[in-house]
This record gives structure tokens, C-alpha cells and sequence, in this order.
């Protein structure tokens, strides 16, 4: 699948085989995976993010859990996560919580490690350490509609409806070969197909669950309470063509409603664990705009305005062990990037983007200093494409000028308020055999320190400076095709480092932290990915082979008795086994997870270990084609599909405390016009 | 080399004969010095020593030193099937064979034999701190839900001031225990924000009155001792203004009470009080109060002045107090630490014993260091977040 994908976009040089530096990428993602391919899609994100290499999942269980995701041991402030280019973050606590998106949104999902380098992204994808990719895909509709109908449920009380309906507006015209239409999309690297000029996509779902599933804790077997989650996603999006180029803009809004079931300790019979309660609310309008000008020049506007809305409480009423919370907080944020690629040559390319954001958060949390923060990002790139190797050099800029309002003042203070950070990466690529192929890259990236670590009442230190990442990176692939037969194998090994690391740290009690730049951590690591396929007649089988290597350690104080210790939760080996089969409609996938033994402290001993695990899922599916309509141009279909989660009913958890689900069933139907 | 480092501090862990899930490795035990066991073993069976564990990782232990061997045991009482203890352990004592320990986060008061850590009793108790006891009960302080949300309005000269805007349950109270029937009695009595250190003397309760969760930049911390009368048990009979943010409250016997102050992390440094129960009244004796340890007639203390430094280390010393004198600075032992917490002097004839806890990081395993004729001696690993003594 993947070295079909990646022939998809090198495929395009015909057009402009002078200004093939248009359309190349320097690196290739190191996991691409296509949704839409799948014959079953899995009900969370986390289902597909944790059997990528080098990604650690953080899940704290249930399908309304926090989820967070770590790439490489960066930490998860240093992985950007781009919804169709454009970064969602949070500048609260950097923390995306993975759990507020589901798999049938996206049509393709992305990793980058390190560089992302292709004409016309913003900014910021350059800055990211790492760089996680959802797009949705443009729905490529010639005219009239399409669309999709999913409902699925299963147990725990688990209810999900799903709908998305695309309407094309105007006919599309035959496109002219070689032109700007019938390149690939620079951005999300999908073909254009003959595309409406204007198309219309509204989506919409539903997700509940009781998230009351047992657990076992010591001899006792308990049910997890106060994990329920009520939420709603309605989105309306645009996309239209003008002449040379495309547009689009979409409206987004999230909304629900969850309890979070704490962390399971020794309590007494009559005090449940938690009874903490939060509701969000987040809305976001955001488009892109892309022209190319003339044959060389080409840039990208995109804007995006996001306002997000949380209501916190602890309600101890219901739990006379909770300490009284009932907080508000709201943040908005404003973006625009600009970004401009210019082919000077046949083989080489500048392109200079540059972003502005605006952040501020409210809340009404006692003596609240409301941070608001307005930074600059400005990325230079040079590449250079010939018929067997690619370059690529970065610069990137990032200033920061926070501002915050001092207790006795309404205005903005300006004290330690400015940061700035220049962060150069390099990147090479080789092709010496068509088998082969190898790139290297080396970069430092830096994260900001976020609202809460500079600004939280009780703990924050605006003294903090940037993290700062410097990683370097080697991959080495190898594909096959012969035949039916595909085969590739992917090497990667690696080096981070991450310096000035924000960790908290408690000062005299444990209800009252600091927050400091101490940390240093050292990772080396190796990613391997092998997978191989089987396309002739009616049969499609592949299967996928992963196995990561992650020895990160602290570094932080050799007179610490935990220096050069394996840092907490990231575990040495982790592997995955991804095969399924489908013929003539029936599909089965089978999935197992392998996590290596982990530790709970950086104290590396018997005491804090966490045992290894490995989990098994199975997804079978049937999908019956269904008569054409009466116009006749798209075939309907109806497919059944039913998953066995963790089939083997392992208990396992993946942070302390959270235990995760055991064996359960999920259904589904889904309706395709 | 760093498994057998490991493997060499751990202690020996079936010393109570207690029921223990182990550990994977089973650790080779290790030994206090011979002097130190000789000076002690007639007078003391041992010390126990209660680690509080990183808050909602169900990670507090309960340790124990026997003096006549010279094991240090780790993690020597779980509950039935071998069950964590629970979720911050922030208070031990010892009453007749009895050994109660306070589960802040579990909300759990937990009662073991003294000879076997066999399992009596758990009592259920909304966020509890300290403990103490007198003939017939067992009282313990509870922060009962505390927090107070407040925000800030400009009064008419256009200060702005803190209002408090909703409150649960917002004072702490006093839980009482009978002793032989272990239940906890339906009669509290109503305290200040967050009481924490608890003690026992004549017929009269007092209690530290922290304060500690209301937000800055008032910071709002208590600085009251209440004082209950035991026979009526049924509101505070007076405050006793103490340093700011009580913490700790100790029975020093002939009608003497020790507090000791935290501070406020900011211009006012920790400080140890003195009250009277005769006359209630409360005064300063001594600066620097990261731990205290009353022995006899003296008060033992460490302190560092730069103790509100969280980036860089703390310069510890040694103190002592004695009812005659001012506090008095001692060369000897020389203490040195990351974040000490507790601490615990033993005397043997003129010799001193001085038991600190450090507690690291405080998310890694702690150490309890031993100090004996004014050198540091021995070293033991403990669990997470060391601090709490009573020494048998």
C-alpha cells in the first residue's frame, strides 16, 4: 500500500518535468497509513497510532480516556498534530487529547519523523519535532453526491452513529493534461481527480458509553465508574478549484461531556475513586488557500480561529474525597500562514512560509494571571531534487511575547515574557538502486514552555525556557515488486536528545509543585518495519511486521542515583503484527500489540516494573455491493462488520493506575452511496 | 553493577513474619553497623517508618528496622491477598500493641499488630491527616473536603481583594475512634481550614490549623492551634496563635506541645512554637524547621536556611532545643540531604542516633540516613516519599 502511495506522487513529474522540484518530498513519511484502504475501521484513533514505530501511546482507558501520543520519547509537547495541515494545539498544556477524533474522519494518517519538507506547508511543520498528519482527504466528486451512513455500537454500552454526505456543485471539466489540475495535491499529495468545482462536505456523529467495564485489581475483580462519555461532532466543509488553484474551508465544532474515572488506589468501600466531571466545548473555522501564480512560483494562505471551552468540577458532594474544583477556562486562538515556494532552477526549490499566532486563555481560577501569547514562526528551506537524491536544509525562527495580567493591574506585564529559539535541520536523500533508498536528517526543534507551566498558580515558573530536541535519524528502504508480490523493509535508527526538560517537581507537600527546566534525556532507538503483500485476482493479503528499540535515559544529574536509567513508561522493545485477508468482500484483519517491560519510576527496580503485555484484536467484515440507483454512477454498498477487541482478555494497563478494558465486542453497519 | 548496588541496599523483607507479596528479586539483606544495634537493641525493638508514596499511585509502604538484627524491611504490611496499603500514608503511631496508620488518599485508618503487622482493622475516614490518642479514642484530623474558590473584585478604593465565591464544607474537623470497638463515632468536632498535626495532653487536644490550600497572593495559611476539651468533645475552647502554616503537633509530656510552623514558602521562614498547656499560650523557640524529634527534655532539629530554594541544594544543619536554653546550632552531625523530611533521634547512654529521612526527587524511591556519634553511618533505600516515624 505504501509503495503504491508513494509512486502516486513521484508518478506526477510528466507534467512539469522542468519543475519536478514542485512536486517531490525530500523524506517520506515514516508511517502512511490509508484509512480508507481498511476494510474495517477501528473505533479509536489510539487502534491505529499504537502499532506505529516509535510512537508511544499514553491511554487512560476507556474510549472517553485521556490519549495522548509520544514519538520517539520527545515528550508529547514536541509532536504537532496537523488536521489537514493546519496544527490543532492547545497552548494550556500542549496535550492533544487523541481521544475527541475518531478513524472514520480521516481518510489517511501520517508520521513524520523529524523533516517534513514539501513546498507550501506553514510554518510550523517545520518547527514540530514530530509531526502527525489526519487528513480527511478532498472528496473527489465529478457531480452529484456520495456519501456514508455508519452506525456502531457494542458493548459498555457503547453507541456510535456516523454520517458524511458530499454533494458536488457545477460539472468538473475534462482536465488538461500536464496541468496544475491534474497534479498531485501539493499538500496532502492526493491525486486531483476530475473534481467538481465546488463540493460540499457536511459530517456528523455521536459517541456514548457507559465505559463501565471490569477490572481486576489485586484478588478482586471492579468496575470502572464514572467513565461515561456523551459527545458530538458536526463539521461542514467547502472545497472549491479557481483557476491554478484550490481552495478550502471548513467549520468544525466537538462537543461533550465525560467523567474521569481517577486513577484505582486503595479506597475505602464507601468513597468511589472519582467523581470528577468535565465538559467541552471547541469550535474551529480554518482554510486553506493554494495558487499557483505562474510556473514557478506557487504560495498558500491559511487562516484558522479556534475557541475552546472546558468546565472542570470535582463534585464532592458525590466523593467526600475530593478536593472542591469547579473551574471554567476558555481558549481561543487565531492563526495565518502565509507560505511561498519559488522553483528557481529544475532542480532546486526556496521556499519561505512564515506564521502568526495569537493564544489567550481565560479561566476562573483564583488569582488567574489570563496569559496571552502572540508567536511568530518564519521557516526558510532550500531543497535540491536530482533524478537520484534530494537535500534539503531549514531554517526556522520562532519568537514568543507572552503576556499576562498582573493582579493589581489590568494591563500586560512585559517581564520575562520573550522567547526565542532559531532551529536549523538538514536532510538528505539517496536512491542509488530502484530498490533502494536511504535519507538522513539531523534537526533541533524547541517547544515553548505552555500556560501552565509558567503561569499555573500553584506551580508555574515564568522563569522556564524552551525544551529543546535535537534529534538525528537514518532510514534505509528496500521494496520489491514482482508480480502479485510486494515487499518492502524499512531501517531506522536514531538519536535524540532533549535538553532543559519542564518536569514537575513537588516542593514541600505533594499539593504544591514547581516547575523546572532540569531535565536531560538521551534516547537511542531503531524502528523496523517489514511488510509484504499479496495482490492477484480476487485475494488481497498483507501483512505488516513492526519492531522499535527505544533505550531512553535519564541524563539529567550523574550524582542522581536514576542517572542512566530508562525513563518512565517508555518501554525497550515494542512490536506489532498487523495481517488481514480480503477477497470478494469478506475481509479479516488481525492485529496484535507487543509492549516490553516498562518502568513506572526511573528507578529502574523490580519494584516499579511493569510487566510485559501483548494484546490481539480481530476484525472480520463483509461488504455487499448493492444495486446502482437509477442514474447509475456510483454502486451503493452495505458492509457488516463485527471486531473482537483483546480477544484473549488480557488485563493490562498502559499508565499506572488506568486500567484498560478487557475482551469486548464492537458491531457496526455502514451505508455507502 | 547498579542491579547489585540495588540488590545490596534493599533489606531483608520477611522480618515480621508478615505476609508480603515480594518483590521479583529477592534481595540480600543488609545490616545496620553492630554499635548502632548494641546501643539500642535493649532499650528499642526497632522503628517503623512510613513512606508516603507519589500521590494516586496507591504507592505507600510501611517500613520497619529491627534493631536487634539490624534489618531494614521494606514494605512490610498489605492488606489481605496482598493488596497495596493504600494511597498517601501521611501519619504512623503506636499505641499499646497497636500501630495505626493514616491512608490520606485511601481514606483509610489502618490498624496492625504491633509483634506480627497482622492485620486489625480499617476504619473509614474522609481525607484524613494525623493521629493521635488518648486513654479511650483515637482522633484524627480531617481536611473534610476543604477548598475554597475565590476571585478577585476591586473594592471601592479600585484594590483588588480576594471573595471568596463557593465553598464546601470548607473547615476541617476532629474524627474520633474508639479504641476497642475500632468504630469511628458519629461526633466531630469543627476546626480550621486543613488541620493537620493532632496530640494529646491532659484532657485537651491540639490541632494545627494549616491553611495550606488557599491560593495566593494572600496565600491565606492558618496560623492557629485550636485546643478541644476530650470529656466534652464538642467545639474548639480556644486558639492558640502559633508561626504561620502549623504543620506538625507533638506531645512533649509535662504539659508541653510543640508545633512546628512551615512557613509560607516565601518571606516568613518555618519555625518551631512551644505552648503551654497550662497557660495555652504560645511562644517561638527556634528558626529553620524542616523536621523535629522530641527527646526527653531536649527538642532535635534540622533546618536549612535556604530551605524555599527549589533550584539548587540545601544547606542542612543540626539543632537542638532545650527547655533551659535558646536553639542552639550543632557541628555535629554534619546533616547533608536533597529534600529531608523526616527525622527521628534515638539516645543510647550520651550517644545520639540520628534517624533522616531524604526524599529524593520525590517520585523515586527515598533513603533513610543514619547519623551515630556524629557521623553519618549507614544508609538505607526506602519506599517513595519517606517521613513519618514511631519508634517502638
Amino acid at each position: 500500500m505504501e509503495a503504491v502511495q508513494a509512486q502516486q506522487v513521484q508518478d506526477t513529474l510528466a507534467p512539469a518535468a522542468v519543475f519536478s522540484v514542485k512536486s517531490r518530498e525530500t523524506a517520506r513519511a515514516a508511517e502512511d497509513v490509508s484509512l480508507s484502504d481498511l476494510p474495517s475501521a477501528p473505533l479509536q484513533m489510539t487502534e491505529v497510532l499504537q502499532r506505529f514505530t516509535g510512537v508511544q501511546v499514553k491511554d487512560y482507558g476507556g474510549v472517553g480516556g485521556l490519549k495522548t501520543v509520544n514519538v520517539r520519547s520527545l515528550g508529547s509537547e514536541h509532536t504537532g498534530i496537523f488536521l489537514d495541515g493546519i496544527q490543532v494545539d492547545n497552548a494550556q498544556n500542549m496535550q492533544v487529547d487523541l481521544s475527541r477524533f475518531s478513524p472514520e474522519q480521516w481518510e489517511r494518517i501520517r508520521l513524520y519523523n523529524g523533516n517534513k519538507s514539501l513546498r507550501l506547508q506553514t510554518a510550523k511543520e517545520y518547527a514540530a519535532g514530530s509531526a502527525l498528519y489526519l487528513d480527511s482527504g478532498i472528496p473527489d466528486l465529478p457531480d452529484g453526491s456520495q456519501g456514508t451512513a455508519r452506525l456502531s455500537g457494542g458493548w459498555f454500552g457503547t453507541i456510535h452513529p456516523y454520517i458524511r454526505w458530499d454533494k458536488a456543485f457545477g460539472r468538473a471539466r475534462r482536465s488538461v493534461a500536464g496541468g496544475p489540475d491534474d497534479a498531485a495535491d501539493p499538500i496532502s499529495g492526493f491525486r486531483r481527480m476530475r473534481r467538481a468545482p465546488l463540493v460540499l462536505r457536511l459530517s456528523a456523529d455521536y459517541t456514548q458509553t457507559n465505559g463501565r467495564y471490569p477490572f481486576s485489581y489485586f484478588d478482586t475483580t471492579l468496575v470502572r465508574e464514572n467513565g461515561d462519555l456523551k459527545s458530538l461532532r458536526i463539521e461542514a466543509a467547502l472545497y472549491g478549484r479557481v483557476r491554478g488553484g484550490e481552495w478550502n474551508i471548513r467549520l468544525y465544532s466537538y462537543g461533550s461531556e465525560r467523567g474521569f474515572p481517577g486513577p484505582v488506589i486503595r479506597r475505602a468501600m464507601g468513597f468511589p475513586f472519582s467523581a470528577e466531571r468535565q465538559a467541552d466545548r471547541d469550535i474551529f473555522v480554518q482554510g486553506t488557500w493554494t495558487q499557483e501564480w505562474s510556473a514557478r512560483y506557487g504560495s498558500a494562505l491559511r487562516f484558522k480561529y479556534a475557541n475552546n471551552y472546558t468546565h472542570y468540577a470535582t463534585h464532592p458532594e458525590k466523593n467526600p474525597m475530593a478536593l472542591y474544583y469547579d473551574l471554567h477556562y476558555r481558549q481561543q486562538s487565531a492563526y495565518l500562514s502565509w507560505a511561498n515556494s519559488w522553483a528557481l532552477l529544475d532542480f532546486w526549490a526556496l521556499d519561505f512560509s512564515t506564521d502568526a499566532q495569537y493564544n489567550k486563555l481565560d479561566a476562573d481560577v483564583a488569582a488567574f494571571v489570563h496569559p496571552q501569547r502572540v508567536s511568530a514562526i518564519a521557516a526558510l528551506a532550500t531543497r535540491f531534487h536530482w533524478e537520484k537524491a534530494n537535500l534539503a536544509a531549514h531554517l526556522v525562527y520562532q519568537g514568543a511575547w507572552d503576556g499576562y495580567d498582573a493582579k493589581n493591574a489590568g494591563a500586560w506585564t512585559r517581564e520575562n515574557t520573550f522567547r526565542q529559539a532559531w532551529m536549523p535541520s538538514l536532510s538528505a536523500f539517496y536512491r542509488p538502486l530502484e530498490w533502494l533508498e536511504m535519507d538522513a536528517f539531523a534537526k533541533l526543534s524547541y517547544r515553548l514552555p505552555t500556560f501552565n507551566d509558567l503561569y499555573y498558580a500553584l506551580i508555574g515558573n515564568t522563569n522556564l525556557r524552551p525544551e529543546s530536541a535535537m534529534q538525528l535519524g537514518l532510514n534505509l528502504y528496500f521494496q520489491l515488486r514482482t508480480g502479485p508480490w510486494t515487499a518492502s523493509l524499512r531501517l531506522s535508527p536514531y538519536f535524540n536528545r532533549v535538553r532543559d526538560k519542564i518536569v514537575a517537581i513537588p516542593t514541600s507537600s505533594q499539593f504544591r509543585w514547581s516547575m523546572l527546566n532540569i531535565g536531560i534525556v538521551e534516547v537511542l532507538g531503531g524502528d523496523v518495519k517489514a511488510a509484504g503483500g499479496y495482490w492477484a485476482g480476487d485475494w488481497r493479503c498483507d501483512l505488516t511486521l513492526r519492531y522499535s528499540y527505544q533505550r531512553a535515559l535519564d541524563r539529567t544529574n550523574p550524582d542522581n542515583q536514576t542517572y542512566g536509567n530508562q525513563i518512565p513508561y517508555i518501554p525497550l522493545h515494542s512490536a506489532s503484527v498487523d495481517a488481514s485477508v480480503v477477497r470478494k468482500g469478506w475481509s479479516l484483519v488481525w492485529n496484535t500489540l507487543f509492549t516490553g517491560t516498562r518502568w513506572s519510576r526511573t528507578a529502574n527496580i523490580p519494584e516499579y516494573e511493569i510487566k510485559p503485555w501483548t494484546i490481539t484484536d480481530l476484525r472480520l467484515g463483509k461488504e455487499f455491493m448493492l444495486p446502482r440507483w437509477k442514474d447509475g454512477t456510483t454502486q451503493p454498498s452495505l458492509s457488516l462488520g463485527v471486531s473482537f477487541n483483546n480477544i484473549f482478555n488480557r488485563s493490562y494497563q498502559i499508565v499506572q493506575g488506568y486500567p484498560m478494558p478487557g475482551f469486548n465486542m464492537m458491531f457496526s453497519v455502514t451505508f455507502k452511496w | 553493577m547498579k542491579k547489585i548496588f540495588f540488590l545490596l541496599l534493599a533489606g531483608a523483607m520477611f522480618l515480621c513474619a508478615c505476609q508480603k507479596e515480594g518483590p521479583s528479586v529477592p534481595p540480600a539483606p543488609s545490616r545496620l553497623p553492630a554499635e548502632i544495634c548494641q546501643a539500642f537493641a535493649e532499650n528499642h525493638q526497632g522503628v517503623f517508618q512510613l513512606n508516603e508514596g507519589q500521590m494516586g499511585t496507591n504507592s505507600a509502604t510501611l517500613d520497619f528496622l529491627r534493631f536487634a538484627s539490624g534489618h531494614y524491611s521494606r514494605d512490610v504490611f498489605r492488606p489481605d491477598g496482598g493488596a497495596s496499603l493504600g494511597d498517601v500514608g501521611n501519619d504512623v503511631a503506636i499505641i499499646g500493641d497497636e500501630v495505626w496508620m493514616v491512608i490520606n488518599n485511601s481514606g483509610i485508618v489502618q490498624v496492625i499488630s504491633k509483634t506480627d503487622c497482622s492485620e486489625i482493622a480499617a476504619i473509614q475516614v474522609p481525607m484524613p491527616r494525623n493521629i493521635a490518642f488518648d486513654d479511650t479514642y483515637a482522633y484524627v484530623t480531617s481536611w473534610n473536603g476543604a477548598y475554597v474558590t475565590s476571585t478577585y473584585i476591586q473594592d471601592t478604593e479600585g484594590n483588588w481583594v480576594p471573595q471568596i465565591t463557593d465553598y464546601k464544607n470548607p473547615k476541617g474537623v476532629v474524627y474520633r475512634i474508639n479504641l476497642e470497638t475500632k468504630q469511628l463515632d458519629a461526633q466531630t468536632v469543627e476546626v480550621g481550614y486543613q488541620p493537620e498535626g493532632i496530640a494529646y495532653d491532659g484532657g485537651k487536644l491540639y490541632v494545627a490549623n494549616s491553611g495550606g490550600l488557599q491560593l495566593p497572593p494572600d496565600s491565606n495559611y492558618g496560623k492557629t492551634v485550636s485546643v478541644i476539651e476530650t470529656d466534652t468533645f464538642d467545639s474548639v475552647e480556644t486558639e492558640v496563635e502559633v508561626g504561620v502554616n502549623p504543620k506538625n503537633v507533638i506531645a512533649g509530656g509535662s504539659n508541653r506541645i510543640f508545633v512546628t510552623s512551615l512557613g509560607d514558602y516565601g518571606a516568613n521562614h518555618s519555625s518551631l512554637y512551644y505552648i503551654s498547656t497550662l497557660t495555652n499560650r504560645a511562644s517561638k523557640q527556634a528558626d529553620y524547621v524542616t523536621a523535629v524529634s522530641v527527646c526527653g527534655n531536649t527538642v532535635y532539629g534540622i533546618g536549612a536556611e535556604n530551605e524555599f530554594d527549589w533550584e539548587g541544594p540545601k544547606n542542612y544543619f543540626a539543632w537542638k532545643w532545650t527547655m533551659t536554653g535558646r536553639q542552639q546550632r550543632l557541628s555535629s552531625p554534619a546533616i547533608s540531604g536533597t529534600a529531608l523530611s523526616g527525622l527521628c533521634v534515638l539516645q543510647s547512654g550520651d550517644d545520639l542516633l540520628w534517624m533522616v529521612t531524604d526524599q529524593g526527587d520525590y517520585v523515586n524511591p527515598g533513603s533513610l540516613d543514619f547519623y551515630w556519634k556524629g557521623e553519618k553511618a549507614w544508609s538505607e533505600t526506602t519506599g517513595i516519599c519517606p517521613g513519618h516515624f514511631a519508634a517502638l
